[in-house]
């Protein structure tokens, strides 16, 4: 039995784990190159890491390691859409759906099962970024500047921004489940759900709370942007750069509140989704 | 046991399928026989519990066919008209996914997945992407899949449609066989000759309306009373022909070369000895002397006549 059947077999035997069961069997190599060439995978695979390896070691005195985690953010507001958008809109594309439907499972059950597959994407951006951080430790120690890499600092915490990554992760996967659910087509599905992030986290923040704002001290604004998926960047530089520091609390306040809302909204969406599957199931839908 | 009463679809003012009652036993094949739009679709997609009725009900076992219900769902096994598969997947991934949304027992599943590509002849794909299947073998894939839990009742909706005529045949042997493994088989089709060699029971439904239900032997002689009887001589065709007019339980004679023709007849089977008698002992050189069956086209055409009009 291979190494990933392995996994798969350690999943729980639950309907609900059934896309993660897929998702995980085509993540092995062999899948991903659809059974051909795996030794030349292997072998690409090991020369990307060693080029971007040894250039992040040799870079690694001038990279605040804390701001690397703010990328993740980024990261699944482009990423996480491309993974998870199709997983309703191309049941409708491909003409599944009515399989699914007709399966003694719930609508709640379908929509988490699917939201699911969002987990691999997560854990996968997590552990590059992570392993990242860890040659740029490595470079750091080896040129004599260990005393810059605090990751445990509270403002650039490891463990508080990979919370807040899980928590903006949900939100993204809640919101392209549910914009999956209304469109019938997987390109439909993805720019949709792009261009609503996108305006979210960068074309909003432009208008209304520009990022220059932050640098200029404790303002109504400056608050504002603790609400960012990268608030707590935000909120380190404002207290590094400003003149006048912010009132932490209040910001540390914003930013929980926020997050909050994030599940909130996140669990939301998903909700709406099995709702409109749940509809299609007992009106029927067109094909 | 499936019992359907009063089964009904309304959309708006349009109402889909009209007050459908029928039964079927375990191990019956039930031909669903309807030209496209006449409502075979929409009443596999309500026992199939995607659709609510607007009114009437249906149960499997005694136990309704309820949306709500998923438990009923793991009794039955629906293939759709249209259906799509996963493009990334393999066969045994696609068996295994349904069978763990079905709540097959993981220990179970290699052996009900060996088991049911068996009997759809697809165990030597067992390793092959579905996208690489033909159609046929897409078509077994998806009964496969139906099967993988081990359903009470099949609902298979056109699975012929698309297929070559060799990938038809073996489907026609696989229903057949799932019949006699005493499921409720429900397979619906416009294409008649395809359903008239394993139906044990036919449905002729048109505009929403069951026209006809019940063994397809019974429904051909409730409808077709006069029988058709096809007489071959080697010649004194027209002779024969005025003679057999002289005669009782005789009309409507048609000619399909001089010495060939067939006539109704609505006498008993005796009656129908005493004609071949009489025209034997009148000294007719009959060559042939045959009843034509009624099949399931000629029915469907005689069924449906007033309803199209």
């Amino acid at each position: 039995m291979s190494f990933i059947e392995n996994i798969v077999n350690r999943i729980p035997n639950k309907p609900v784990f059934f896309e993660v069961r897929q998702q995980l069997r085509r993540s092995s190599i062999e899948s991903a190159t659809g059974g051909n060439s795996k030794i030349g995978s292997i072998i690409g695979v090991i020369v990307i890491l060693l080029i971007v390896g040894s250039n992040l070691i040799m870079a690694a005195r001038y990279i605040q390691v804390g701001y690397l985690m703010f990328i993740l953010p980024v990261l699944a507001t482009f990423l996480l859409p491309a993974m998870v958008s199709p997983v309703i809109a191309g049941e409708f594309q491909r003409r599944s759906l009515e399989q699914l439907l007709a399966a003694p499972i719930s609508t709640v059950d379908i929509v988490k099962g699917k939201a699911l597959r969002a987990i691999i994407p997560v854990l996968m951006m997590l552990t590059i970024v992570l392993f990242m951080i860890l040659l740029i430790g490595i470079g750091k120690i080896f040129q004599g500047h260990e005393q810059d890499f605090d990751v445990f600092s509270p403002f650039i915490s490891l463990p508080v921004c990979s919370l807040l990554f899980f928590v903006w992760s949900f939100f993204v996967t809640g919101l392209s489940v549910f914009v999956s659910s209304v469109t019938k087509s997987t390109s439909a599905a993805l720019l949709a759900s792009i261009g609503i992030l996108v305006g979210l986290v960068f074309v909003v923040p432009a208008i209304i709370v520009p990022l220059s704002a932050v640098a200029i001290g404790p303002t109504a604004i400056g608050y504002l942007a603790a609400m960012h998926p990268a608030g707590m960047m935000v909120i380190a530089v404002a207290r590094d750069t400003s003149a006048e520091p912010m009132h932490l609390p209040a910001a540390v306040m914003i930013l929980l509140v926020s997050n909050c809302l994030y599940l909130a909204f996140g669990a939301f969406f998903l909700n709406l989704a099995a709702r409109k599957l749940a509809t299609y199931r007992k009106t029927g839908f067109e094909n | 046991m499936l019992e359907v009463k009063s089964l009904t679809k309304r959309y708006g003012q349009f109402e889909a399928v009209t007050s459908v009652d029928f039964a079927l036993e375990p191990g019956e094949i039930m031909g669903f026989i309807g030209s496209n739009g006449a409502g075979k679709t929409t009443t596999i997609k309500m026992l199939a519990t995607l659709l609510e009725p607007t009114n009437g009900s249906a149960s499997l076992n005694g136990r309704p066919l309820d949306g709500n219900d998923l438990e009923i769902r793991k009794q039955i096994g629906y293939m759709p008209d249209f259906f799509g598969l996963y493009e990334d997947i393999k066969v045994w991934e696609y068996l295994d996914m349904f069978a763990t949304l079905y709540g097959v027992e993981v220990n179970d599943r290699p052996r009900v997945i060996d088991e049911v590509l068996e009997l759809t002849d697809l165990g030597f794909k067992k390793q092959a992407f579905a996208r690489s299947l033909s159609r046929g073998m897409q078509q077994r894939l998806c009964l496969a899949r139906c099967l993988v839990h081990n359903p009470t009742m099949l609902l298979l909706d056109e699975p012929a449609s698309g297929l070559d005529p060799r990938a038809r045949a073996e489907l026609k042997d696989l229903i057949g066989e799932l019949g006699r493994m005493g499921k409720i088989v429900i397979v619906s089709s416009h294409i008649l000759p395809e359903l008239a060699d394993f139906s044990t029971v036919v449905g002729i439904i048109e505009r929403g309306q069951m026209l006809a239900f019940g063994k397809v032997n019974d429904v051909v002689r409730s409808l077709t009373p006069a029988k058709k009887i096809q007489v071959k001589l080697l010649d004194r065709g027209a002779e024969a022909s005025m003679f057999l007019h002289s005669k009782e339980h005789v009309s409507a004679t048609q000619f399909l070369n001089p010495n060939e023709f067939r006539f109704d007849f609505t006498g008993t089977m005796e009656d129908q000895h005493l004609l071949l008698k009489a025209m034997v002992d009148a000294g007719f050189p009959i060559v042939e002397f045959m009843d034509e069956e009624a099949d399931l086209e000629d029915l469907f055409m005689q069924v449906t006549k007033g309803a199209l009009n």
